[in-house]
């Protein structure tokens, strides 16, 4: 094997597939990257077994084949060397890859066969679509964070897909909340199918995702065991998650007896001060929504025993009924992180009572919905 | 807005849940439960088990001015309870109506009980018990009566009433229990766990009213036998001590006897001797105007008061008895009645820590404290505890170069120094605590410990037992409100139960309902978890619980010791070792763990840290 490439284009390259480098993994393979030059150019892959990326770079070709290095060894290399132009070589038969750099720097790192590296599974004849960049980061960021941590039931630790015609619905739910995304795809499925991909691959695909118009395609493999996306020069490829997703349409709420309406990060700056106090409980944090003529406004409260108690006030427009809630204070700001992004201006508190499940969305958008069950405490009365 | 008007209707009925039978309905409300977690709480079940229904029968005999019980029950109350009184009985014309929910005549007869307000209240034990039981017969004759009557339900239907004979006084005879709640039945834990609630209810009766005579037999034997004493308070309740513990405890237990500053507030009891702790806690009774309550928080405060006295593990042989106002105290939070809320928790924990301090001070210097082989500190006993590992063990890690041999430990206090109470009355006068100084995190090893600087040295800390420590803290000694928060789940979730853990359920379910766990029966064995409690923050409980289930088994159920519940609890949510932990993480938690009462122990008891003073690395390396 024989490459010619920039130093700019490897190191890039090594950072993009860095991220499914299994690197405390006792198989040497797994902290090792696979490096493979044919006439399609030359591909960089990276695996840890859950998901897989594979980084197209720009290089020049002189005698296909293939090796796999250790991945921090190589990265160090390539990000100490300061010139433009780095040949690789790899003799016929020989595990050691010699690489040269413009500027004389001449190494050789010890290698092992590409043919011990696992498999990166094909996507054979299945299913795909075509999302926009900003459009798929934009869904990803409302509603992985919802999905579970703890693997007590694996479909929840993923995110559920669901493709019907044109529209395409995201959902994570960990037990406590739940939220649910759609969006209009361009290209339509030929059936309904559902799928769940596990949320880790999605937080990877979303650090590759950019804010622009650029097309992801969404590969689904035939029989539902794989899914891949490529993002320009990058695909990644994710074991899909096996078994049935529970339904959830019927959690979400479709009335209320409250609603708030304010700006996202003025509820969050208000939530921010009250976790401090907050986090040292058990994470309660109380909302009172006033809806009095002369006062619309949520107080905000916390206490922290031994260390003391905190109240807020932010306004805002209250439709219905005065009444409060309790939230997990975690759970609050993750989904507040969200709706005061850089697009949300308002967001919509909705509630029906302190023990019935709190709903939020996105002012001006119906697309989005989190629905966070409250904690029962006891309130004083005031 | 009526359609939300009508939907808060709707919620106030959802906490009973759809497929509650109706017994459990709320009974007719004695205050408005407008608070979901208050109706919650008050939905669940009269009776549950057969300990439940004893206590039920007890009280209304007590309530009737009995002054002598006798109890007798066959195959740990499954075949039968029956309880016999000597009280005011029952007209004949109202036996029936005895029977009817929410008939109660507790407001007309409480006269004649000076002190304490009635037991019952709701009129919901009896149409409860005959509802569930295969055949409940309830014989009385009135005082003054010239003769008896007898009313008899089978499968809850009534049979009529017909003459019987019988002294003056109430019989009630309740045969197999559980027939018409199968469900129930399953989860019963085994005869020996149910015949120690039952043994628990009957000696609680005699230590809140030892004025009363009570003979129990169970099954084939006759455990608890009280004959009332003569005299004053403290006589009568050292005999009573002595029916239900032993002679020897009650003769050289600390008599309690104080009051609130205000007078609101009085305590007795009996405060027992360091010899007579036990391994469990069993031996700690709490009762609040009369009743037997189950609160973390007083018990607390019991055992905190007794630190010290005792060898760690060890729990203290103690009577505590409340009298409240009755407006200072709210009864109806439990079906069971067996949690009250106080109004001001704050007062009777003070009172308590200062009844019992002074006591045990009072009783070391009439005779020598008995603080077995820890007597050294005698002149001392508010050190703090020194058979705590993590002052005289001092383990240290294999494998990692040459073994680190310490010279003389170190004292702790000398190494994580904490000002050191001077005398008696400080150390009293407030719940004294072993916090940590502040700790700098440096890093992790082995993906096991989280290693920090403190004033005096290195220090590594278990990850995991340091994040249980914090989490079982969080658990027991939440704020009151918070100990009642819940995280009720999106959706219950339905756990299925092999044999073992159905029994473990049963024997240890009204712990972990006091912990904030919300699971209901829910066919055979199959439970349906609603809610965890807010301090575990997992969204996985079924994995929570099934843990817990397998750490408790099946053992008698001590409904006061939340600890090893607890313990499980913190374990199964909290950091494992060999997980990899960011430094903020790292941070955090010692943070923590700094503001833990008792930082230096997880709650297995095992150090949840290591300390190497600075000196010893230094003498190490030559230097000193
Ligand atoms: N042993 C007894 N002696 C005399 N009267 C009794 C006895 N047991 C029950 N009663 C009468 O039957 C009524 C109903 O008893 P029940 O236990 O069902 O209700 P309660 O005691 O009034 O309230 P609660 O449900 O809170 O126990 C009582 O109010 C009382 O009048
Ligand atoms: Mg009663
Ligand atoms: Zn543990």
């Amino acid at each position: 094997m024989r490459i010619q490439t920039s130093q700019a284009a490897l190191q890039h390259g090594l950072g993009v597939v860095a991220r499914a480098v299994a690197a405390r993994h006792s198989l040497d393979q797994l902290r090792h990257v696979h490096l493979e030059a044919d006439d399609d150019g030359v591909r960089l892959t990276a695996t840890d077994t859950e998901i897989a990326m594979i980084c197209s770079i720009d290089a020049v070709v002189s005698e296909p084949g293939a090796i796999t290095i250790p991945h921090r060894f190589i990265n160090d290399l390539v990000s100490a060397l300061s010139s433009s132009e780095i040949t690789i070589d790899v003799a016929d038969n020989s595990l050691v890859a010699q690489i040269r750099a413009s500027d004389a720097n001449e190494s050789s790192i010890n290698g092992m066969s590409p043919t011990t590296y696992p498999n990166i599974p094909g996507i054979g004849d299945g299913d795909w679509i075509k999302i926009v960049a900003r459009d798929l980061r934009d869904a990803l960021r409302h509603v992985v964070f919802a999905a579970a941590t703890d693997d007590g039931r694996p479909v929840l630790t993923g995110v559920h897909f669901r493709f019907d015609g044109d529209k395409m619905t995201l959902a994570a739910a960990d037990g406590f909340r739940l939220a649910v995304y759609d969006m209009n795809v361009a290209t339509e499925l030929s059936e309904r199918l559902e799928i769940t991909v596990p949320a880790r691959a999605l937080t990877e695909l979303e650090r590759l995702l950019t804010d622009d118009d650029a097309a992801v395609e969404m590969y689904i493999h035939a029989d539902r065991t794989y899914v891949r996306f490529h993002v320009r020069a990058v695909q990644m490829t994710a074991q899909l998650i096996q078994g049935n997703y529970p339904s959830y349409d019927q959690l979400i709420p479709s009335e209320y007896q409250t609603r708030a309406i304010l700006p996202g990060s003025v509820l969050q700056g208000g939530v921010r001060s009250a976790a401090v106090f907050a986090r040292e409980s058990s994470g309660i944090i109380r909302l009172i929504f006033s809806g009095e003529s002369d006062d619309q406004s949520i107080t905000l409260t916390a206490r922290a025993e031994e260390l003391g108690n905190h109240r807020g006030r932010v306004d805002a427009a209250i439709e219905g009924e005065n009444s409060r809630i309790a939230y997990n204070v975690r759970y609050l700001q993750d989904v507040l992180q969200v709706a005061s992004g850089p697009a949300v201006s308002e967001i919509a508190m909705e509630t029906s009572g302190p023990s019935n499940p709190g709903v939020f969305r996105v002012v001006g958008r119906d697309n989005y919905v989190h629905v966070l069950m409250p904690m029962f405490v006891q309130w004083e009365d005031a | 807005m009526s359609r939300a008007a009508g939907r808060a209707v709707r919620d106030a009925a959802e906490p009973g849940g759809q497929t509650r039978p109706p017994i459990r309905q709320p009974a007719r409300p004695i205050r408005e439960l407008a608070d979901p977690v208050a109706a919650q709480i008050a939905a669940g079940e009269v009776v549950e088990r057969p300990a439940a229904a004893l206590k039920e029968l007890i009280e209304n005999a007590a309530d009737a001015g009995a002054e002598r019980l006798q109890i007798e029950i066959a195959a740990a109350g499954r075949e039968r309870i029956a309880v016999h009184d000597d009280g005011c009985g029952i007209a004949e014309h109202e036996l029936a109506l005895a029977f009817r929910r929410h008939a109660t005549s507790k407001l007309e007869r409480v006269a004649d009980l000076s002190r304490l307000a009635s037991y019952g209240f709701r009129g919901e034990a009896l149409p409860a018990i005959a509802a569930a039981a295969g055949r409940v017969r309830m014989t009385s004759r009135p005082r003054g009566a010239a003769r008896a009557a007898r009313i008899e339900f089978e499968d809850g239907v009534s049979l009529g009433l017909r003459p019987a004979a019988r002294a003056e006084g109430t019989t009630v005879e309740v045969d197999d229990l559980f027939a018409n709640q199968p469900a129930r039945r399953a989860f019963l834990a085994g005869p020996r766990a149910e015949r120690a609630a039952i043994l628990r209810t009957a000696t609680d009766a005699v230590l809140a009213r030892p004025g009363a005579s009570l003979r129990l037999r169970l099954d084939a034997r006759s455990p608890l036998a009280h004959e009332p004493a003569a005299g004053d308070a403290e006589s009568q309740l050292r005999a009573a001590a002595a029916s239900v513990f032993n002679n020897r405890a009650a003769e050289r237990a600390a008599w309690l006897e104080r009051r609130s500053e205000d007078g609101a507030v009085a305590l007795d009891g009996l405060a027992g001797a360091s010899d007579d702790a036990r391994r469990t806690r069993d031996g700690l009774r709490l009762f609040v105007n009369g009743r037997p309550v189950h609160d973390r928080r007083l018990s607390f405060a019991v055992q905190e008061a007794y630190r010290g006295w005792l060898a760690a593990g060890a729990f203290p042989l103690c009577v505590v008895r409340l009298t409240v106002p009755a407006e200072a105290v709210d009864v109806n939070i439990h079906p069971a009645k067996t949690e009250v809320k106080l109004r001001d928790p704050g007062a009777a924990f003070g009172l308590i820590q200062r009844a019992i301090r002074e006591a045990l001070a009072r009783e070391s210097y009439r005779s020598p404290p008995r603080l077995g082989a820890r007597s050294h500190e005698a002149e001392q006993p508010d050190l703090p505890d020194q058979a705590e590992p993590g002052s005289t063990t001092r383990p240290v890690f294999d494998g990692t170069g040459p073994r680190v041999a310490l010279p003389t430990p170190v004292p702790r206090a000398a190494v994580l120094a904490e000002p050191r109470l001077g005398g008696w009355e400080q150390a009293s006068s407030a719940v004294r605590d072993e916090r940590l100084p502040p700790l700098r995190m440096v890093g992790q090893l082995h993906r096991t410990f989280i290693i920090a600087e403190g004033p005096a040295g290195l220090v590594l800390v278990d990850q995991h037992g340091a994040h249980e420590r914090v989490v079982y803290e969080r658990l027991l000694a939440a704020p009151e409100d918070a100990a009642r928060a819940l995280q009720p789940l999106l959706e219950p979730v339905l756990i299925n139960l092999d044999a073992a853990e159905a029994a473990s359920w049963s024997a240890a379910r009204e712990r972990l309902d006091g912990l904030g766990f919300r699971v209901e029966p829910f066919g055979e064995r199959t439970l349906r978890v609603r809610a965890v409690p807010a301090a575990l923050q997992t969204a996985d409980a079924e994995r929570l619980l099934r843990g817990v289930l397998a750490d408790l088994g099946d053992e008698p159920a001590e409904p006061e010791r939340f600890d090893r519940a607890a313990a499980s609890a913190a374990c199964h949510v909290s950091v494992r070792r060999g997980a990899v932990l960011d430094p903020p993480a790292m941070a955090a938690l010692l943070r923590d763990l700094e503001r833990c009462r008792q930082p230096h122990t997880c709650p297995h008891g095992r150090p949840t840290l290591v300390e190497i003073a600075a000196d010893d690395v230094l003498r190490r390396f030559g230097r000193k």
